[in-house]
């Protein structure tokens, strides 16, 4: 098992992107100066015959070239299934670190075909393209403005090779696009189930907690009514006071009492994600013991991984792994991360959408442990935020771009070198993790600052509210 | 309506996953870390299927020494009969990097007139390669090679944590089968030719200031199990040495790995934080600026 294979980097035609991005767009305008609409229906045909070709393709690679297609990981969650099929743990299978709800999932892979998991990933993947026009839609964005951001994720190299390779994120960003139309529509037992069970499956999106609390705020989610969506239109003509003005954080710190924090709305999502997560825990425990807690859980919560991969500590941990890190040590590293987080949390929380995205871009920029398919994780945010951002593709956009892809390029330059001609590059190879969280920093503040910020909701009226009341 | 069906997805989804996997709770500790890959159904049913398993039942590590006694614990005691011997062995490893495969071509030597005694109707050549602790070969992939039936089996017993640096692995073995069943008449002299190739992955090495560590592969354990008249008793299964004409011993073979140097260790530890520090407060300082210049608007 190759080490840049395991870390997703296997070749990808990334140039792709820049030139498609161009493409769509020139394709886009052009379309809509003719008045007419790309029909969102065939997007989506289109997207899933050309994934079902991607997955035969990826079949016929795998028989006939030494280079496989298909991930390391399906290879791992398909043993996994396998294993759980004949009645066994799935934790036979080494390196299998998920949820036993995964090798569930792909189960028929061992009865019917192997390519199940990839059809059902691939439809994931697909899902999202729906879930970005719901989200889209509901915030008032213009048809030609969704067409363009779906296809930004339909259309990109990058996730739709990660799904019919056969890599599982693309279920963690349907689900997490789910629960931000869900929060939208007001649904909070349907908020908190579904986020339960997505901390549970993938541990990462426990990030969300904070923010998504902030949000169920009282005076945007009546009990009995719909909250008001900001609209995109609203923000375009008014000056960025009106959601500004909005926004609950600029609330006198003495107003705020325990009771406004510890409200009804809240303390329901607590509970029913809590009792999800620990349920579906719990279960698995039983059923598998410690072995599922420690590769499920505890794994991803202490892994320090001294092989090398994107992240800036990779050289270090390696540096220091046959000593013992002391508190410090382990809290120095954790600071920059945890801090960064709460600040992106209390500036950006009432825009959603956005803050999940900044949260996400920095916690897997500065995380101990970096993979590729770990980027699939804020790329599936991106076209959500896209109509409120005022950077131009030409040529700020296309800078960003290329910077964060030259850096990555650079990197996996180096990362060959090592692995796969045994030449000592580890200094290299580490400036090269450094000058990657530089490119990621640039783009993160880049995205902050050409941001129109807008909270996702309007407060609810006081007479609105007499209104539904009498209703 | 869509919330509806989306509840009831979830109780069958809840309702088959329990169904499914509740029996496993039963089998799950019958799991070891051996791998085992197919289910041999020729004669040697009645012996047993890997040598390095039965190793690993009695002693928890892999040492040498402990190897080697076992091993004469478990050969036969009659040396007559070691029939087959290696005229020649060349062991290369192929390929750069952390990923390459060990080749051993062995030819030997068959002399039928050692075998007079023993009516042979199945014969394999065993081939245990005990790993040096900086290398691994992965269960899985060597599971892949058996389906394109590379070898007749294959095993790996011992430190089967793919992830670990060597420091803190131990060593492991791989133990190869490959088909040598005998149709030689008395009095003739075959040769029997073998190449093997197994796919090993360097683990991370310990720290060095020369910047490579050199891991080095011992001779492999060559043996011979036979079983004799097809359908028998247990203790007729023999398992054999494979000796050389003249002992050739090959030169070891050296991999060298690129390895982390000690020296680095100050300097890169002071930089990394100090750039996930600035790193942090670019971003702070934008976030904050964003907000402020929201506020000016807002009085403005």
């Amino acid at each position: 098992m190759n080490r840049l294979d395991e870390l997703g980097t296997t070749p990808h035609p990334k140039s792709i992107i820049v030139s498609l991005s161009l493409g769509i767009q020139e394709l886009v305008n052009t379309r809509a100066a003719a008045g007419s609409m790309v029909s969102f229906r065939l997007l989506l045909l289109f997207s899933a015959i050309f994934r079902v070709l991607l997955i035969l393709y990826g079949e016929w690679q795998d028989a006939h070239m030494e280079v496989r297609y298909t991930d390391v990981d399906y290879i791992v969650f398909s043993d996994a299934a396998k294993l759980m099929y004949s009645g066994k743990s799935p934790y036979q299978r080494t390196t299998y670190r998920y949820s036993p709800l995964l090798a569930f999932l792909l189960v028929p892979n061992a009865v019917f075909h192997r390519s199940w998991g990839k059809f059902l990933f691939s439809a994931s993947d697909l899902s999202v393209g729906l879930f970005i026009r719901t989200i889209l839609k509901l915030r008032g964005v213009p048809e030609n403005a969704i067409i363009f951001s779906v296809i930004l994720w339909l259309f990109n190299p990058f996730t739709f090779t990660i799904g019919t390779r056969g890599n599982c994120e693309p279920i963690v960003c349907a689900v997490i696009l789910w629960i931000i139309i869900c929060i939208m529509k007001g649904k909070v037992y349907q908020v908190a189930f579904w986020y339960g069970l997505i901390v549970h499956f993938r541990i990462y999106p426990i990030i969300y907690a904070l923010p998504i609390t902030l949000v169920l705020d009282p005076r945007y989610l009546g009990s009995n009514q719909k909250p008001l969506l900001t609209k995109w239109k609203t923000l375009r003509k008014n000056s960025p006071q009106t959601p500004y003005s909005t926004d609950p954080s600029n609330v006198h710190p003495t107003r705020t009492t325990l009771s406004s924090i510890f409200t009804r709305t809240r303390v329901l999502f607590g509970l029913i994600s809590g009792a999800v997560f620990v349920s579906c825990t719990g279960l698995f425990f039983y059923l598998y013991g410690f072995e599922f807690l420690h590769e499920a859980l505890l794994y991803h919560l202490t892994r320090t991984d001294p092989r090398h991969n994107f992240s800036i500590y990779f050289y270090h941990i390696y540096l220091h792994y046959e000593d013992r890190l002391s508190l410090f040590e382990k809290l120095i590293s954790f600071l920059p991360q945890f801090a960064v987080q709460l600040i992106l949390i209390f500036r950006f929380a009432w825009d959603l959408p956005f803050c999940f995205l900044v949260q996400t871009m920095a916690f897997v920029a500065f995380n101990k442990v970096i993979t590729a398919q770990y980027f699939v994780w804020f790329f599936c945010l991106m076209p959500i935020v896209l109509p409120w951002s005022s950077m131009k593709l030409k040529w700020e956009g296309l800078a960003c771009i290329l910077c964060w892809m030259v850096a990555q390029t650079h990197w996996l330059m180096w990362g060959y070198l090592l692995e796969f001609k045994g030449k000592n590059v580890f200094i290299q190879l580490w400036i090269a993790s450094l000058l990657f969280l530089a490119a990621n920093t640039m783009a993160l503040i880049t995205i902050i600052r050409r941001h129109r910020y807008s909270p996702l909701f309007q407060p609810i009226r006081p007479g609105f509210k007499a209104l539904a009341k009498r209703k | 309506m869509h919330s509806f069906l989306s509840v009831a997805v979830q109780f069958i989804f809840a309702a088959q996953l329990f169904a499914s996997i509740h029996s496993s709770s039963r089998t799950t500790e019958e799991a070891g870390n051996n791998f085992e890959f197919n289910e041999r159904i020729s004669c040697f049913q009645c012996c047993e299927r890997y040598i390095s398993k039965s190793y690993f039942t009695e002693y928890e590590i892999l040492l040498d020494s402990n190897f080697q006694d076992f091993l004469a614990r478990k050969l036969h005691p009659d040396p007559v009969q070691t029939f087959v011997r290696i005229l020649d062995l060349q062991r290369h490893l192929i390929g750069e990097g952390s990923h390459r495969h060990l080749s051993s071509s062995i030819r030997f030597s068959i002399q039928p007139d050692n075998i007079s005694d023993l009516s042979m109707k199945c014969c394999e050549i065993i081939i245990i390669e005990r790993l040096p602790s900086g290398v691994y070969a992965d269960p899985f992939e060597l599971e892949h090679l058996l389906q394109c039936a590379v070898f007749k089996d294959v095993a790996v017993f011992g430190d089967t944590n793919l992830e670990l640096p060597s420091f803190l692995s131990n060593q492991s073995t791989v133990e190869v089968h490959m088909d040598a069943t005998l149709n030689i008449s008395s009095g003739q002299k075959n040769t029997l030719d073998l190449k093997i190739e197994i796919p090993l992955h360097a683990r991370y090495p310990p720290l060095q200031e020369s910047g490579y560590s050199r891991v080095r592969f011992g001779t492999p354990d060559l043996l011979m199990q036979c079983s004799i008249g097809g359908m028998i008793p247990y203790q007729n299964c023999t398992l054999m040495p494979i000796s050389g004409v003249s002992d050739p011993q090959p030169e070891a073979l050296v991999w060298s790995i690129p390895s982390g140097i000690k020296s680095h260790a100050g300097f890169v530890s002071v930089v990394t934080f100090a750039s996930a520090l600035l790193s942090a407060i670019l971003i702070t300082i934008a976030s904050l600026q964003l907000s402020r210049s929201h506020e000016i608007l807002k009085h403005a």
